[in-house]
Order: C-alpha cells, then sequence, then structure tokens
C-alpha cells in the first residue's frame, strides 16, 4: 500500500497535503469555517458525498453554536454532530480512503495538532437487490448481491441474525485499493481455515482487484486445475447456508459475487432448493444433477468410442440404423462430433455475447442450421446432433456456472482420448481426472469428500438429502 | 526445461497412433446370419453363405428412397472358413464384421461328412463371434433358409432366432441353442439336439431337433416336434405349452389343458448297485378347451379325470423319448450329467462304460398334475 505521512512536521498544511494527493481534482471540495477561535476544515469528494447531508448534519448545526457565545474545543465536535458515525481518524493515512466512501473529513485545527474526523454523508446510485440473473430458484429467497459491500453486509445479517456473524476486513491493492471481508460464524468455521483464508489475502500482491473473480484466482492455490477451488454465488441464502456450514465467505467491494471456501464436487452440484423441499423429489432432483454431470461429461466420448471402435457393445437394431444415418455423412465422426461441439459452444458464446433483444435470434439461425440444415445437406448424420445437443442440455442443468464450465472443458479432453483409443481411452481419462480430482484439495479439504476420503454418515447430504431429523446440515 | 521436453515427446507417442484402430460403423460389412454347407467339389469342399446388412435399403429413416433388401448373401466357396471369409473381400467392399451374428445355420450334409467340433473350430477361435448365436440345423441347403424372404422382421437371420423365442409358448418349440452351449456340451463330452429349420410353404418353419453323438460329433438321427415335447419334459426346460387329452386317451371328446407352471426333478438313486433314475414332474395347469359336454366343473371333483389322463399324456411321450434314446445309446437326455453330479462316486467308477449302462437304465415316471381352474368363465 501506498504510504504518506502528514503531520505536524509537515512543511504544508494538511488539507494542501491531501489536496496534494489528490492532483488537486476538482471534484475535492474544500470548505473552511471559524468556530469560535476555532478554524474547521471541511474536505470531501463532491460528486459521492450528499450536499444535503453535509448542510443538515454538519454546517447547521456547528455554525448554530459558535453563533453562541462559547468556546469550542476540537475533542468536542464529535459531540456536536448528530450523526450516528463520527470517527476519530488517528492514523492520517487513511485520510484518502474515508474521503472515497463518501465520508466528509473534518479537520479541527488548535494550537497544538490536527484533529481529523469523518462523517458519513455517502451518496451513491445503487441496484436494487435483484434476483441473481444466472442463479434463479424456484422458491426459496429471491434477494440477490450488489456492487456494494455495505449493502451485501446487510443482506447477510439479514439473513444471518446472529451475533456470532463476524466481517472482518483486509485492503488488497497497491494503485487502487479493495475492501474484502473475511466473513464466517465465531464457533462454526474453525480457527486453522480462517487463518489459512487470511494469510492468503495477505499475500496478495497486485495493483488492483476488478472482481471476486480475479481475487479467486488470485488465492487459488491449484491454477492448473479447470475446477474451481472457491465455489462464487450472488446468492445471500448460498452464503448463509455455507457459513452455517463451517465454510468461510470472501465478499469484495465493487462486485456482486461473493466466494465461497473450501469447496467440494459435492457441494457444487447443490441448489438450494434442494433444502426447500420434501427431501424424497428433492434427492431424485440431486441424483440427477450427478446424472446430467456425468453425461455431459462422458456422451460424446461414450458415442464416439462406440461407433467407431465398439460396434459390437452397441445393440443390433441400434447398430443397423446407426449405420444406416451415418451413410453419406463425409466426416469420420470424431471430426463430425468436433464440429458439431464448435458449433454448440460458438452458438453459445454468441448468446452471452449479444444484447438480449437480438439474443434470440442466435437460438432461431442456431436451431435451423444445426437442427435442420447441417442434417439434410448431410454433413452430420441426426444421432450425432442428438448425442451432442442432449450433451448440451445436460451441461446447462449443471447447478453451478463455474462447475459447469470446467466439465465443458474436460469434455473436450475425453472426446478427444475416446478418439483415438475408443472406450480404453475414455477409461484412462476417467482415471487421470478422478486421480486429479482426489488429489485436489480446496483451502487443505479434500476436494471430493464424502467420497473421498470416505465419510458415509455425510452422503446422507450428497447422493441424496435425507430427511432433517436424520440428516441434518454437514458440515465440511 | 529437460523434463518439459521429455513430457512433450512422450505425449506424442499417444498423438502418433492417430485414430489406431478405429473403424466407422458405416464402413463396416455387419453380418446377421452365416450358413454352412458342404460343396459337391474336389477342390472346394464347403461352401458359406454371409448375410451382411445393406443399410442403404433399410426403409423408415429419413433418407428412405429404398428399393430392394435390406439384406444381401453372399455364397462363396472354399476348402476352410477362413480362407472365404476372407474371399469375401474380393466382391465386398465392406470387410465382414461378426459382432452382430445372429443365427448360424448348419445342414445335414455337412454334419455327416465332417465332425461338428472341427466345423466350428474357427468359429471359437475368432473374437468376434458371440457365444449367444444361436445355431440350427437343416435339410435343405442353409443358402436357401437364409434366403426366405422374413415376414416381421428385416433380416432373415434374426427371425430365425426370434422364432426360438416361443420356447414357453408350445411345447414343440426348443430353447435356442446357443454357441456357447454348443462348446460346453462337446467340452463335457456329451451328445446333443439341435433345433432344426425347413422351409414350409416360403415360410421359415422350426420343425424337430437333430442328434449331434458324442463319438461321432455327427449327426445320427433326427427328433419329431412330438419328440421334442417329451425331450423338454424330461430336462426340465417347459416352461409353457399345452396338453392335449385326445380321444384315444379318454373316453369322453378331447381336452386341452395349459401349462402354467411346471418343473421337472432329476433324482439318480443308487440301491444295491443298481443305479435307477427317478424323474418327479411336478405341473400346474388350467382347463384351456374342452369338447366334453357331460362335464361340470361346479362339481367337486371334476379335475380329477383329467388329470389323471393328462399325466399319462406325458408320461407316455417322455417314455416315448427314453426308449428311443437308449435304443439309440445316445444321452442326450443329460442322465450322465445328472448322474456324475449327485452321485459321483458311482459316475467315477462306471462313466466309461456309461453307453452301455444307459441303455438299461430303469426309469421311472411320475407325473403329478394340478389344475388350477376352467379359466375365467364356463358356460355350462
Amino acid at each position: 500500500m501506498k504510504r504518506r505521512r502528514f503531520g505536524r512536521s509537515s512543511p504544508t498544511l494538511l488539507e494542501e497535503q491531501i489536496k496534494l494527493e489528490f492532483h488537486n481534482s476538482e471534484d475535492l471540495k474544500q470548505k473552511t469555517i471559524q468556530l469560535n477561535g476555532l478554524t474547521l476544515t471541511l474536505l470531501y469528494l463532491d460528486d459521492i458525498s450528499d450536499r444535503m447531508v453535509i448542510q443538515k448534519t454538519i454546517l447547521s448545526p456547528l455554525l448554530t453554536i459558535s453563533s453562541e457565545d462559547t468556546k469550542i474545543i476540537p475533542t468536542d465536535i464529535p459531540d456536536l454532530i448528530p450523526m450516528a458515525a463520527v470517527n476519530n481518524i488517528s492514523d492520517h493515512s487513511t485520510i484518502s480512503r474515508h474521503l472515497m466512501d463518501g465520508c466528509t473529513v473534518l479537520i479541527a485545527r488548535d494550537t497544538t495538532e490536527d484533529h481529523v474526523y469523518s462523517v458519513k454523508t455517502t451518496y451513491s446510485v445503487k441496484r436494487s437487490p435483484d434476483e441473481p440473473v444466472n442463479e434463479p430458484t424456484i422458491s426459496g429467497p429471491r434477494d440477490g448481491f450488489i456492487e456494494c459491500i455495505q449493502d451485501n453486509k446487510a443482506l447477510l445479517r439479514a439473513h444471518l441474525k446472529t451475533s456470532d456473524l463476524l466481517f472482518e476486513q483486509h485492503f488488497v491493492g497497491k494503485d487502487v485499493v479493495t475492501s474484502i471481508s473475511i466473513t464466517y460464524l465465531q464457533g462454526k468455521a474453525s480457527e486453522t481455515l480462517i487463518n489459512e483464508v487470511r494469510e492468503r489475502i495477505t499475500q496478495i500482491e497486485v495493483d488492483y482487484i476488478t472482481d471476486a473473480g480475479v481475487l479467486e484466482q488470485l488465492i487459488e492455490r491449484n491454477p492448473l486445475s479447470v475446477f474451481p477451488e472457491l465455489a462464487s454465488t450472488q446468492h445471500p441464502t448460498k452464503v448463509a447456508n455455507a457459513l452455517l456450514e463451517g465454510r468461510v465467505a470472501l465478499m469484495t467491494d465493487g462486485s456482486p459475487t461473493v466466494l465461497i471456501a473450501p469447496t467440494t464436487l459435492n457441494m457444487l452440484l447443490q441448489t438450494p432448493d434442494d433444502y426447500y423441499f420434501k427431501w424424497i423429489p428433492a434427492s431424485l432432483i440431486r441424483l440427477l444433477s450427478y446424472f446430467t454431470a456425468l453425461i455431459s461429461v462422458l456422451l460424446p466420448a461414450a458415442y464416439i468410442s462406440l461407433i467407431s471402435f465398439h460396434h459390437g457393445l452397441i445393440p443390433t437394431s441400434l447398430a443397423v440404423s446407426l449405420s444406416k444415418t451415418r451413410e453419406g455423412v463425409p466426416f469420420p465422426s470424431v471430426i463430425e462430433a468436433f464440429i458439431m461441439e464448435l458449433t454448440i459452444e460458438i452458438l453459445r458464446e454468441a448468446g452471452v455475447r449479444l444484447p438480449k433483444p437480438i439474443g434470440s435470434t442466435v437460438s432461431i439461425v442456431g436451431a435451423i442450421v444445426i437442427g435442420e440444415t447441417a442434417v439434410s445437406s448431410g454433413i452430420v448424420s441426426p444421432m450425432m446432433v442428438m448425442v451432442i445437443s442432449f450433451t448440451a442440455i445436460c451441461s446447462f442443468a449443471i447447478p453451478n456456472y463455474q462447475l459447469s464450465l470446467a466439465l465443458r472443458t474436460i469434455r473436450f479432453f475425453f472426446l478427444f482420448s475416446a478418439s483415438i483409443l475408443g472406450v480404453y481411452g475414455m477409461l484412462i481419462a476417467i482415471f487421470i481426472v478422478t486421480t486429479h480430482l482426489i488429489k485436489l484439495r480446496s483451502f487443505s479439504n479434500p476436494y471430493m469428500e464424502p467420497f473421498a476420503p470416505i465419510h458415509f454418515k455425510r452422503w446422507k447430504d450428497s447422493f441424496i438429502r435425507l430427511y432433517y431429523r436424520v440428516g441434518k446440515r454437514t458440515g465440511i | 526445461m529437460k523434463k518439459g521436453v521429455l513430457i512433450f515427446f512422450s505425449l506424442q507417442l499417444l498423438f502418433l497412433t492417430a485414430c489406431w484402430d478405429s473403424n466407422e460403423i458405416e464402413d463396416l460389412g455387419m453380418i446377421m446370419g452365416i450358413g454352412l454347407d458342404y460343396n459337391e467339389s474336389e477342390e472346394d469342399v464347403f461352401s458359406m453363405t454371409n448375410q451382411y446388412v445393406v443399410p442403404n435399403n433399410i426403409e423408415g429413416t429419413q433418407f428412405g428412397s429404398s428399393g430392394g433388401d435390406p439384406y444381401q448373401n453372399i455364397t462363396l466357396t472354399g476348402s476352410n472358413f477362413f480362407q472365404i471369409i476372407r474371399e469375401n473381400s474380393l466382391e465386398t467392399d465392406r470387410p465382414p464384421n461378426y459382432t452382430h451374428l445372429k443365427s448360424m445355420v448348419l445342414t445335414e450334409r455337412l454334419l455327416k461328412e465332417e465332425p461338428l467340433k472341427q466345423l466350428i473350430s474357427f468359429f471359437l477361435r475368432d473374437h468376434e463371434f458371440r457365444r449367444t448365436v444361436a445355431v440350427f440345423i437343416t435339410k435343405e441347403s442353409s443358402a436357401d433358409i437364409l434366403a426366405v424372404e422374413p415376414t416381421k422382421e428385416m433380416f432373415p437371420a434374426v427371425q430365425l432366432k426370434e422364432l426360438t423365442q416361443n420356447h414357453d409358448r408350445s411345447l414343440y418349440v426348443q430353447d435356442t441353442l446357443k454357441f456357447g452351449e454348443v462348446s460346453k456340451k462337446i467340452t463335457e463330452g456329451a451328445s446333443f439336439v439341435i433345433p432344426e429349420v425347413g422351409i414350409n410353404k416360403g415360410r421359415i418353419r422350426l420343425l424337430g431337433a437333430g442328434i449331434i453323438s458324442d463319438k461321432s460329433e455327427q449327426i445320427v438321427g433326427w427328433l419329431t416336434p412330438e419328440e421334442i415335447a417329451g425331450l423338454k419334459w424330461i430336462t426340465n426346460e417347459v416352461s409353457g405349452g399345452l396338453v392335449a387329452i385326445k380321444k384315444e386317451n379318454s373316453e369322453a371328446d378331447q381336452a386341452v389343458l395349459e401349462i402354467m407352471k411346471a418343473s421337472t426333478s432329476i433324482e439318480p438313486v443308487l440301491k444295491e448297485g443298481q443305479l435307477t433314475i427317478q424323474l418327479k414332474v411336478k405341473s400346474s395347469l388350467r382347463l384351456a378347451e374342452d369338447w366334453e359336454i357331460k362335464r361340470d366343473v361346479f362339481q367337486e371333483g371334476w379335475e380329477k379325470e383329467l388329470k389323471k389322463q393328462g399325466e399319462q399324456v406325458v408320461k407316455e411321450e417322455m417314455e416315448h423319448v427314453i426308449s428311443i434314446a437308449q435304443e439309440q445309446k445316445l444321452d442326450y437326455l443329460e442322465f450322465g450329467t445328472w448322474t456324475s453330479i449327485k452321485q459321483p462316486a458311482y459316475w467315477q467308477k462306471h462313466h466309461k462304460d456309461w453307453e452301455r449302462i444307459f441303455s438299461q437304465l430303469p426309469v421311472t415316471i411320475d407325473v403329478d398334475f394340478t389344475l388350477t381352474g376352467y379359466g375365467t368363465q364356463d358356460i355350462n
């Protein structure tokens, strides 16, 4: 962090120093008033401070008093301002941070020293806490985090009304300082976990952080893995649940995304909805999300290995009709699969990037191009279209977008292995990925828990979700 | 750095294989059925018919422009089967693939000339053949059998195999004889029967069965469909069908009983050095068709007469099959197998002499029927 020393020894006045730090920016406003022998200087950033609040809560009370005939000493200032939060700033290096938070800084100078106070007079434009677009839920709370860390903390407090909820503030960034809050429930989260998170945060050496996604990559320890080491969400309920399980959440100022550490594969395949419905249908939905995760990784690879290597494993009537539909397709099935996968991925990206009003065009063009023309022109076989689109739909059904992204990536690895060595290659790929997952640690916590290492008691909240009396929420 | 280069080159080994061993499904000559036959020629002793799938002629899919059969039979001759298969490549661009083989047809002529063990040697050794292939024997030429236009299935070979699926509907249909069982029986050194197919009015029809001897491993005789019924009762293979009581058995009109459940136990009993086979048949049946006017099913004891007559019919069928088997001295009734399991000491001592023992083996048959009802309604 850039630190400059201000103090009495400085040749110029404190306010001049601050102005210099802001390069005499025009929106840094200064107002000096004389209060019965006391010089009071107000500093605030014009655009992010509310002038009406400054007028009502600082200027008018002080000016009323100054018209009386009492002597005002600097330490009286907090008592004179009718605001709850008047902070005494003893470390003058933090003045600029207070200014940037929208506070008004009061410098009261008497003969011996500068007394600095900050009063919160923030004025900012904020989004309302709407439901997160990429994490819709069927039932349950619909609020979502926004870009302001204070409001996010408030949202979380509203969900977790307990005095054990602690926010630990940290500042990261050399050029631009971003505040990050380590959030946990005292007594639930283990001390070693909190220490590890704290340690990783303090180790960050970076100029600035733009989003929680950047923070995630800065504190993870497996940069070569495709699997997310921290779960990210915009749902206060998800964070609240994670905190209750003894996890730690990281809030980043300016980002609606909150990171949760540690994470497990099991956790990434769960949705809050799983807990809101009765356990039998909820368990079936849970099983379904495991199934779709498997399908989205393995189906194209399995299809390729069956039709180009192990024809004997296909039921006869299917084999006959497959060989009929593949008749006249100019490419080997591997190339065909890659063409289709690429098309789907491009369509998907195009759908994300395009503005919403034109977005539907992509799906129409995509559906016609892929579904109709590609087949009737004989570039791909109908079965391949079915396999690839079913895989794509399965990957949409995965609850967590980070995980869906990771599985999309390794799907190509599986496809590639299967195209070289068939089922054998697919098994090698499964072996490699499984080994990697078992070895993976998220903040010293095994990624595949409770499957490896096995904790049978925790399986009641994995493939299935047992009813509440038996299966309480499991910890990490 | 050095490690990186090493990893890079090791990975190249994987990629350099390219799509090694890959073979697209549309480039396969899928074969559904094969027929082996004897050829009247000095040079090429055998002929072999391969039934290929012709995917383009399959109807009902998107590009349906079919004309012609969805299959093609190619019959070639040669002095051994492997050679004939390789000769197929002279006439078809798609190499034959036997992973979807459904049925195999052998001919009487072939099995009279050559032992089965040698005939199927190639097919047992090759990895593409499944042990579930259905095996048949015919008195016609195998090429003719495979050329019969199927009526309900797409391929003649599939229709052939599906026919034996009806073994739970009729006593005359033997269960599918799988290729794996043939190899098992040969290894055991037991006699067995192969289902017989023939052509009836341009349609494929299951007939009786051909008997393969354990000594020569050639065909030595035939069983009629009625004898198949007896054989099924003896070997505990009955799972459905009917028992018809005709005039000669009863004083009244005929009646037909449907078999609901049936089981047979074969018990070799050793008494004072003398082996006896005890067959106990237990079956539950119901009245399916009745031509007798006088019978009143609402009277208690209506089933007594039927039960006795039905038991008699089955007992006679079984006795008939046992007598012809003993006459031929061929144990395709599995008596030897059961003796070796239940009386191992006796079998150890006498199995070399089994042929003689079998031909004089006393067999007691005990048939026990339970008549469970007369169906949903009786109009008397």
